[in-house]
């Protein structure tokens, strides 16, 4: 299981590495194109925001599933072992109910906008699916914390402590 | 409220909580249990917190400084600079300033110019006696003028948060880098005197132009980055792309030392490191944004304005603030939530704001090396030496050096304001 999970990891952050080489490509193509041509590529900007947008928050589910946020390990330095790991499964617990309940705003946003049907005025790129973004990346960011906090629990009753 | 808002936050961040959340949930719960507003609200300033464009600058860059690290270019750097210093006094430690300087002027990035000069001249510092605990400062600390020196991202980041010009900024960066370059140069230069190392060669041209012959496209790629610019070619955003692009035909056509697999794991590396910083600019938007409607900064510049300081003292208080929350705080996190805290009492007091990011820019890169929990010494543990308390005693000349620039940056502001 964990073998597959690790293979989905490795897939999800080649995906997000081409949608960021994507975004050069386009950018630097944007650049030549007025230059060369004296026209930048319609819609460029708003199409480079928006995919900022999602590439930070799907990345946000790897880095929360790699536990590379940025934060201060003073806690686990000074008390390492089980103290480390009941800190992890609170700092899970906190992850899966805040972005939860984040995405659970982002999905009434996402549903309004998809009822008035807005547009990007520079793409015609429905908003709704822009701000999906917000929706998918907090829903699974929740979903890989509650999973982690469930994995250190069931290792913690079992008299084991977490790597 | 208080509490929400100040106790809350420091309580997790203390606990080790991821920043982001920290600040989401200090917003999340002063909008759900305080405010008449919709919590839909959250969702709108959180996305407004990214959608701008000069952030975009940031993905690209990082990407840039990942392909830069992988592709063997530091390796050039270095031989380029050693090329340079060959005959003086303490030649390999000014080479590790100076190629900490010139890859600061392209990747931008302080953990990453650690790990990529501390690879390369490590090894080499320790065979020709250079004590230990000397080159694990020097290489943890002279890595800290990267974020210093243009492009950087920090500024870019203080630039999107203080609405000043991302240009300015880094042209206000150049000297302020250089200066502190020099001062370390010349402190390795005043205590190789009379100390018996091994790395005091003989300066040949040949070697130059046989070094500068192997490195002058990595050379190159600064002055085009920054060059284009400042003569309008392009933006700071695009500028991004651009190194990225010449990053990595350097790498995979001219150097091949990347395949092409290689590049995709750069630039999945540089998505998650990305999404890192910016999914912070993105909680730090909505917690400046609760701050706003609170009054918060409105009442700190009341209270500071009866409080009489004056430019100058405040400075002094400001810096002592900024230290000590460098050596706790990454910078993207404390520029991001101290700029909307600072600047309006900065503008009141008559301080220039681009002097005010190259001094916060400054004092956040000290911050990046000083015990004990700057992250460029965790870079330099896990890529260098397990021993922490060598990195630990080895900064302390430098630390001084350093804090020393930094004053004369804070009270002479021609140091930053001269070329911008």
């Amino acid at each position: 299981m964990s073998a597959v999970l690790r293979h989905l990891e490795r897939l999800a952050q080649g995906f997000l590495g081409l949608v960021l080489i994507a975004m050069v490509l386009l950018n630097v193509g944007n650049a030549a194109g007025r230059y060369l041509f004296g026209r930048a590529v319609p819609g460029a900007d708003d199409i480079l925001l928006y995919s900022m947008v999602w590439l930070v928050f799907l990345g946000l589910i790897l880095v929360t599933a790699r536990r590379r946020h940025l934060r201060l390990d003073l806690v686990e330095r000074l008390w390492p072992g089980r103290g480390r790991a009941l800190q992890r499964l609170l700092i899970d617990l906190l992850l899966a109910l805040l972005c939860g309940y984040l995405a659970l705003q982002s999905l009434a946003v996402v549903q309004r906008l998809g009822a008035i049907g807005q547009t990007s005025i520079a793409t015609g790129l429905p908003m709704a699916w822009v701000h999906a973004g917000l929706l998918i990346g907090l829903a699974l960011t929740a979903l890989v914390a509650a999973l982690q906090a469930a994995q250190t629990l069931w290792t913690l009753l079992r008299g084991k402590v977490p790597a | 409220m208080t509490w929400v808002l100040i106790l809350l936050p420091l309580a997790l961040f203390l606990l080790g909580v991821p920043v982001f959340a920290l600040l989401l949930a200090a917003a999340g719960v002063t909008v759900v249990f305080f405010l008449p507003m919709p919590p839909i609200a959250l969702h709108q300033v959180l996305f407004g917190g990214i959608d701008k464009y000069a952030l975009l600058a940031v993905p690209f860059f990082v990407f840039a400084g990942e392909l830069m690290g992988r592709g063997g270019i530091a390796d050039r750097l270095v031989d380029w600079v050693l090329s340079l210093t060959g005959r003086l006094p303490g030649s390999l430690g000014i080479a590790t300033v100076g190629t900490s300087t010139l890859m600061g002027a392209v990747s931008g990035s302080s953990p990453a110019t650690v790990a990529a000069v501390g690879r390369s001249l490590y090894p080499s510092l320790s065979e020709r006696g250079y004590a230990k605990g000397f080159s694990l400062g020097l290489i943890t600390s002279s890595g800290s003028i990267a974020i210093v020196v243009p492009p950087s991202i920090a500024m870019i980041l203080y630039g999107a948060s203080a609405e000043q010009s991302i240009p300015r900024l880094f042209q206000a960066g150049l000297l302020p880098g250089l200066l502190i370059a020099l001062a370390m140069a010349s402190y390795i230069l005043v205590w190789a005197k009379g100390r018996d190392l091994g790395d005091r060669g003989r300066f040949g041209l040949a070697q130059v132009i046989q070094a500068s012959r192997r490195a002058w496209a990595a050379l190159l790629m600064p002055v085009v980055v920054l060059a284009g610019i400042y003569l309008g070619w392009f933006s700071p955003t695009e500028a991004g792309g651009v190194a990225c692009l010449y990053a990595l035909l350097l790498a995979r056509l001219l150097y091949r030392s990347l395949t092409w697999r290689q590049v995709l794991e750069s630039a999945g590396e540089a998505a998650l490191l990305t999404a890192q910083i910016l999914i912070i600019v993105a909680a730090a938007g909505v917690f400046s944004w609760i701050l706003t409607v609170q009054g918060v900064p409105q009442a700190l510049v009341q209270g500071i304005i009866g409080l009489e300081l004056s430019a100058p003292l405040f400075l002094f208080l400001v810096n002592l603030l900024l230290l000590g929350i460098g050596c706790l705080l990454d910078p993207t996190s404390a520029i991001l939530v101290l700029t909307p805290l600072l600047l309006p009492l900065v503008l009141h007091l008559g301080i220039d704001p681009i002097h005010f990011g190259i001094i916060m820019t400054v004092n956040l890169s000290i911050g990046m090396f000083t015990p004990p929990f700057g992250l460029n010494l965790f870079v330099a543990q896990s890529t260098l030496s397990p021993d922490l308390a060598a990195i630990y005693r080895g900064i302390l000349p430098f630390l001084a050096i350093q804090l020393i620039c930094l004053a004369a940056i804070t009270y002479l502001p021609a140091i930053s304001l001269v070329l911008s």
